[in-house]
């Protein structure tokens, strides 16, 4: 081993020795290997002088009201259901049961393009709209994709995935109990809001942020959501339906692996 | 300890976040002071760090310790500030180089002073790591976890930066 690379070893057996990091053969290795060079004990008395420097900086006190803005600054925050969606995906993993769906999934994708391609959606009323609503006026020309029907305590009804082009409808025909809070979530760079609108009466609640939407529904009510992406962007939508801050029901509509939907 | 807290903030528990603040919220602030040496800032970047990693926990992975997910956020964080800073970092330096001498160091908390000049006169990265080590007191296997090199890297990169910084104070006479 030659002069420099054997003392480059050394230097960081030095420095792992500063760290605790060396074992005990370096050590010795170490211990050794100073008491016969004279300038290796100099660097290493600097070293460990500079590591005592550095390990008694004193700490910054931390500012008195950064813990009380945190929290303030914190958004409300709604529990996540354990079960759904994330069991699903886990059984999707099993290669056997993967094949069944997709196998279900070309099925149902026979079914539905042959059953209702061509359907004409029910008139709508026109109420109180968010942003623009030409694309729910051409609804012939839509595919429907997915659907998902929901029957919970306290919640019946159903939210078709419907597609064309660029633009991907939602409509959520929702019967609820009690008012009903919907969360959308979606890959906010592949899709974005077009429109929103509720029948019969005005919009309530209803908010937009990039990658997700929230609204109310309340008694039977119908809800149409409109987002636009690159054309067939075909974003995956997490929804989530809350009573209160109960989380009732959970699922997902959409996707490039679902079928549907045209590629 | 960690995973439990973090398993309750996700089911909307604002006292388990809390407390992961409580257990965190002194080093993160720290090491943001001690790359970005700028007291507004190193705040700055902690409330985003916590606000972030609030909003984002159901991407935290379980697999990986919770101090080394938010350092990482906070490194970020600190990486864009300092970007955005840069021009203001140069000048800063001489000013604080200028007030102290080896002759006029007395105390503990001037002697931090020109440790914190000497840190901001070395480049990013070796700046972390002996933030990270020092001042946060990190393992090389948590430093790699935190800054996703190995550990070989890190080991490397912390014999440099202690190079680097042992030059700076040998010249003011600090060594």
């Amino acid at each position: 081993m030659s002069d420099s690379r054997e003392k480059y070893e050394y230097m960081e057996l030095m420095h792992a020795e500063i760290d605790g990091e060396a074992s005990p053969e370096q050590l010795a290795a170490l211990r050794e290997y100073l008491a016969h060079h004279p300038e290796a004990q100099i660097a290493h008395a600097k070293l460990a002088k500079l590591t005592d420097i550095l390990n008694h900086v004193e700490e910054v006190e931390t500012p008195g009201d950064l813990r009380g803005k945190i929290l303030a600054a914190l958004p409300p925050r709604r529990p996540t259901l354990e079960i759904g969606v994330r069991n699903r995906h886990s059984l999707f993993r099993i290669p056997l049961i993967r094949y069944g769906y997709a196998l279900a999934a070309g099925l149902l994708l026979g079914v539905v393009l042959t059953g209702v391609a061509f359907r004409n959606l029910a008139p709508v009323e026109k109420s109180a709209v968010y942003g623009i609503m030409t694309a729910r006026e051409n609804m012939p020309h839509y595919v429907v994709a997915e659907q998902m029907k929901l029957a919970t305590p306290g919640l019946a009804g159903s939210v078709q995935l419907s597609r064309s082009g660029h633009n991907e409808v939602v409509v959520f025909d929702l019967n609820g109990e009690q008012a009903v809070d919907v969360e959308v979530r979606f890959d906010g760079s592949r899709a974005g809001v077009e429109g929103f609108s509720q029948e019969p009466s005005n919009i309530r609640s209803f908010e937009v942020k990039e990658g997700s939407v929230s609204f109310r529904s309340e008694g039977k009510q119908r809800s149409t959501l409109v987002l636009k992406g690159e054309k067939h962007a075909q974003p995956l939508l997490d929804l989530k339906f809350y009573v209160g801050d109960k989380l009732i029901h959970q699922g997902t509509l959409g996707g490039e692996s679902q079928a549907g939907s045209p590629k | 300890m960690d995973l439990k807290l973090v398993r309750e903030s996700r089911q909307g528990s604002r006292e388990s976040f809390e407390r992961l603040i409580i257990r965190y919220e002194k080093a993160i602030f720290n090491a943001a002071y001690r790359i970005l040496h700028n007291y507004e800032d190193a705040k700055d970047v902690t409330q985003i760090v916590f606000l972030k990693a609030y909003e984002n926990l159901e991407s935290f992975d379980p697999k990986h310790r919770f101090f080394s997910w938010i350092y990482r956020i906070a490194l970020n964080e600190s990486i864009n500030l300092c970007k955005s800073r840069r021009r203001f970092e140069a000048a800063e330096h001489i000013r604080i180089e200028e007030q102290y001498t080896p002759e006029k160091i007395l105390s503990r908390v001037e002697l931090g002073v020109v440790i914190q000049a000497a840190l901001m006169s070395v480049a990013f990265e070796y700046r972390v790591v002996i933030v990270l080590r020092h001042f946060n007191d990190c393992s090389y296997e948590e430093m790699s976890e935190i800054l996703e090199i190995p550990e070989k890297t890190v080991k490397s990169r912390l014999f440099t930066a202690r190079t680097l910084l042992r030059d700076t104070l040998c010249k003011r006479g600090i060594l």
